[in-house]
């Protein structure tokens, strides 16, 4: 297999916030390097194509892909809450501990400060535990979405979110249709 | 404020949530010095501990990077 990946330097969807909120910063961290957030996502699918049905490769090289680009949203909008704050400011908004261990840099954590893990992510060998794993992923991250767009009142922020929602639906509906894909017996004809 | 302050004006769009605030850091002048020189100039025990430092080759402000970079 040869892999190339093209970067196009520019976001997936854009990104605008509003208020100048760090604390918002750090719930996003969630998606960022939380359990169900981007980084395990793309890790997760792009780590799984290797041992999956080749008629599925194809898909999780596309879904992890396209995790790398949701990670760059929020890595956009926590930067944009957290390059302008001082250390008061990151103290008040309960980003003490991130600032005395990695000032106002970024760091693959989630909104608790715990480090990401390879722990979060699986990869069975075996195709519908994996893919069903994956849609269980995708669910997880919605509700997180959902969490997160619960807790803001910034609507540009709000929008950006509404959007990474929506395709963790899409991607889950994806991921079904490739549980069906593989459960297909060879004399059986495809209803898609 | 102090030369060894390596100042940066980044980006700000013009819709940043927050006010501007310069990316900075410190390269103290220890970063030149290769091998430990002898017999190098020494200040007084009371200005030493003034300056947390014996020398003044190595003195760097050690102020917090806010308060210098915004003065």
């Amino acid at each position: 297999m040869v892999h190339i990946w093209i970067y196009e330097k520019k976001l997936q969807y854009p990104v605008r916030v509003s208020r100048c909120d760090p604390r918002l910063a750090k719930y996003l961290l969630e998606q960022y390097g939380g359990a169900d957030g981007e980084l395990a996502a793309a890790l997760r699918y792009l780590n799984q194509r290797y041992t999956i049905p080749d008629k599925v490769i194809g898909l999780l090289t596309d879904i992890g892909t396209e995790e790398f680009a949701h990670l760059e949203i929020i890595a956009t909008m926590v930067y944009k809450l957290t390059k302008d704050a001082t250390p008061e400011q990151m103290m008040a908004a309960g980003l003490g501990d991130h600032y005395a261990n990695h000032g106002t840099a970024l760091f693959y954590q989630n909104a608790a400060g715990t480090p990401w893990t390879a722990t979060y992510i699986q990869a069975k060998g075996d195709p519908i535990a994996d893919l069903y794993e994956d849609i269980a992923a995708e669910e997880k991250a919605r509700a997180t979405y959902q969490h997160l767009i619960d807790m803001t009142d910034d609507v540009d922020v709000k929008d950006t979110l509404t959007f990474l929602r929506e395709r963790e639906v899409v991607h889950a509906i994806r991921f079904r249709e490739a549980v069906e894909l593989i459960k297909e017996t060879k004399t059986q004809k495809s209803v898609y | 404020m102090d030369p060894q302050w390596r100042v940066e004006k980044r980006y700000h769009g013009s819709h940043d949530p927050c006010p501007p605030k310069p990316r900075a850091y410190i390269v103290p002048p220890n970063q030149y010095v290769t091998f430990q020189p002898q017999g190098i100039k020494q200040w007084s025990p009371r200005e030493a501990i003034r300056h947390g430092v014996l020398w003044p080759e190595l003195f760097s402000p050690y102020a917090p990077m806010d308060k210098e970079v915004r003065s």
